[in-house]
């Protein structure tokens, strides 16, 4: 069953339409991947998702109901994690209190010092800088924090975006390791990458978004080997 | 000397009236960079129904001591209710619209606040009844010794136990750290779950609460409630907040009591300092008006309002950003 479905949505800014009738399932357990050049919409639909957004027309399903006009913190309160692009850390606060605000609508106070801990032990780096402001972080810890902080949650669906983005080839040889073992404990991602390869290499499906619609869908492994994939994505001659 | 002592306990004293003020006007700006010029109305209302429910207990037989904090009681809830009406019918409809609108509105609900309590209390400057008798000590043996009224020390104790309260709520609860996380990114802070809105009404409400110690403090402090006293007021602590440095919590108390301490400080030596006779001594010209009156100053200590506006202008020139804030690129 889908935890996540797009019926047809299209979201616009102002007059200009960013996303222009797209379809999108993510059933509960996968990693789904949705990639495309800067400027294809990804961003935005992963904002309607969100609720940060609100779609001019289609339909948002998140676990069998909509969700179209729902509050963003509604929206989070019901399992679903955004890391947004730029990371969105929140500067002025520490690194131990950025993670206590992703487990905000949690009550249980053990199971987020122990949460807290995990996240810890995933990037030693962040509990070195526990009572350090996010601000100074780097842009990898930022991403770090980022990710451990919507894990706080304990989301059921996990949306993230572009979280390579500016990061040296071996952070985000570390993110993408989370990534997978983050889907491997059982939470379903939908992520968005303009690093079409990696995000091909750890997902199950894809999506590929071009000029705000959906031009190719299929299991990674095949896009991975598509000629019109390694054409236009991976900087490859078909 | 003793001047010197007592119009340093003097200026404490007005300073952390204008200090709990001044928190009032930074939480509300640091979430929405709204100058909430309504603050001051708060502190005024805080003020009146205090007033009204001890007039309305005394002689009722009740202790002094509990007619005092029944009065705080009743005063707190009530301007909470107002600090919460304002943000939700005035302020809220305008949150994404351009910066000047919500400050012009706010200016006007100063004045709907003003007139609504001009017709609730009159025009007339009411006294603050006195219940529990002002007693003075002296703090040496000398004859002129400065003196701490029970009231300042009141005041003192009690606006200290309020910020270190406050600051404890900003940055050891949960809700506090959702302030402070709203403050800086609102639309994150949502992703995580929290109603930017219900932590808005909390800041305002927090902020409120505080006004309406601040109005009952004053208004013990000066004797007097009036429907205007909240407008001078609430002006001389936005001073202390952008002093300070608007949106910065130590900024405010900081801002605060140096207000105070330059008000008192001016008031108490204004009238020395501009004494014709002592201009005399290094400007030509004041000799006649020496001989004539050797009492006479060219500023008196009823100058005392302007000191706070003197802060702010030179504030504003020389350090915008305020003594505890950070330069921040203008966002209007």
């Amino acid at each position: 069953m889908s935890l996540l479905s797009l019926n047809n949505v299209h979201i616009g800014y102002g007059g200009i339409k960013a996303v222009k009738g797209i379809s999108v399932q993510v059933n509960a357990g996968e990693l789904v991947t949705l990639i495309g050049a800067n400027g294809a919409g990804k961003t935005t639909v992963l904002k309607a998702i969100s609720g940060l957004l609100k779609p001019s027309a289609g339909e948002i399903q998140y676990d069998e109901t909509s969700i179209v006009g729902t509050a963003p913190h509604h929206i989070s309160q019901r399992g679903l994690a955004l890391v947004p692009e730029g990371r969105g850390v929140f500067p002025g606060l520490t690194i131990e209190e950025n993670l206590a605000m992703g487990a905000y609508c949690r009550n249980d106070k053990a199971v987020i010092a122990s949460d807290m801990e995990i996240a810890y032990q995933r990037f030693p780096r962040l509990k070195e800088r526990a009572k350090q402001t996010a601000g100074t972080l780097s842009g990898g810890e930022q991403q770090m924090l980022a990710i451990s902080r919507a894990l706080m949650s304990r989301p059921r669906l996990l949306l993230l975006d572009e979280p390579s983005m500016g990061l040296a080839p071996i952070m985000v040889q570390k993110i993408f390791a989370v990534v997978r073992e983050v889907a491997a404990s059982g939470v379903t991602i939908l992520l968005i990458e303009q690093n079409a390869k990696l995000a091909l290499q750890v997902s199950h499906r894809a999506y590929v978004m071009d000029g705000g619609v959906i031009t190719l869908e299929g299991a990674s492994p095949d896009l991975l080997t598509d000629p019109r994939v390694r054409e236009a994505y991976l900087g490859e001659a078909a | 000397m003793d001047v010197f002592l007592q119009q340093l306990i003097n200026g404490l004293t007005l300073g952390c009236v204008y200090a709990v003020v001044a928190l009032g006007y930074t939480m509300v700006y640091g979430i929405i960079q709204l100058i909430n010029f309504a603050h001051g109305e708060v502190v005024m209302i805080g003020a009146m129904v205090a007033m009204s429910v001890i007039l309305g207990l005394a002689g009722s037989g009740v202790p002094p001591l509990a007619i005092v904090l029944i009065a705080v009681l009743a005063a707190i809830p009530a301007c909470m209710a107002v600090g919460y009406l304002v943000e939700r019918v005035a302020y809220r409809p305008l949150r994404s619209a351009p910066r000047l609108a919500p400050l012009i509105t706010a200016i006007g609900v100063s004045m709907i606040l003003q007139h609504l309590a001009l017709l609730i209390w009159g025009r007339n400057y009411i006294p603050f009844p006195q219940i529990i008798k002002t007693q003075s000590f002296a703090l040496s043996n000398s004859e002129t010794a400065a003196t701490i009224t029970n009231v300042q020390i009141a005041i003192m104790v009690l606006s200290v136990l309020m910020m270190a309260g406050l600051i404890a709520l900003v940055y050891k609860t949960r809700i506090g750290i959702a302030m402070r996380a709203v403050s800086q990114r609102p639309d994150v802070a949502g992703l995580m779950g929290v109603s930017p809105n219900h932590v808005i009404s909390f800041t305002f409400v927090v902020g409120a609460g505080l006004g309406a110690i601040a109005g009952v403090m004053i208004g013990s402090y000066y004797g007097i409630a009036h429907y205007q006293m909240g407008f001078l007021l609430g002006l001389k602590a936005f001073c202390a907040a952008v002093l300070g440095g608007i949106g910065n919590l130590g900024g405010a108390v900081l801002g605060g009591i140096l207000i105070g301490l330059i008000e008192a400080f001016g008031a108490g030596y204004m009238g020395d300092l501009t004494n014709v006779c002592t201009l005399n001594k290094f400007l030509p010209g004041f000799s006649a008006l020496c001989e004539a009156n050797s009492n006479m100053a060219v500023f008196g200590s009823s100058y005392k309002d302007v000191f706070a506006f003197i802060v702010l202008i030179l504030v504003l020139v020389f350090r915008p950003q305020g003594l505890l804030g950070e330069r921040v690129s203008d966002r209007a």
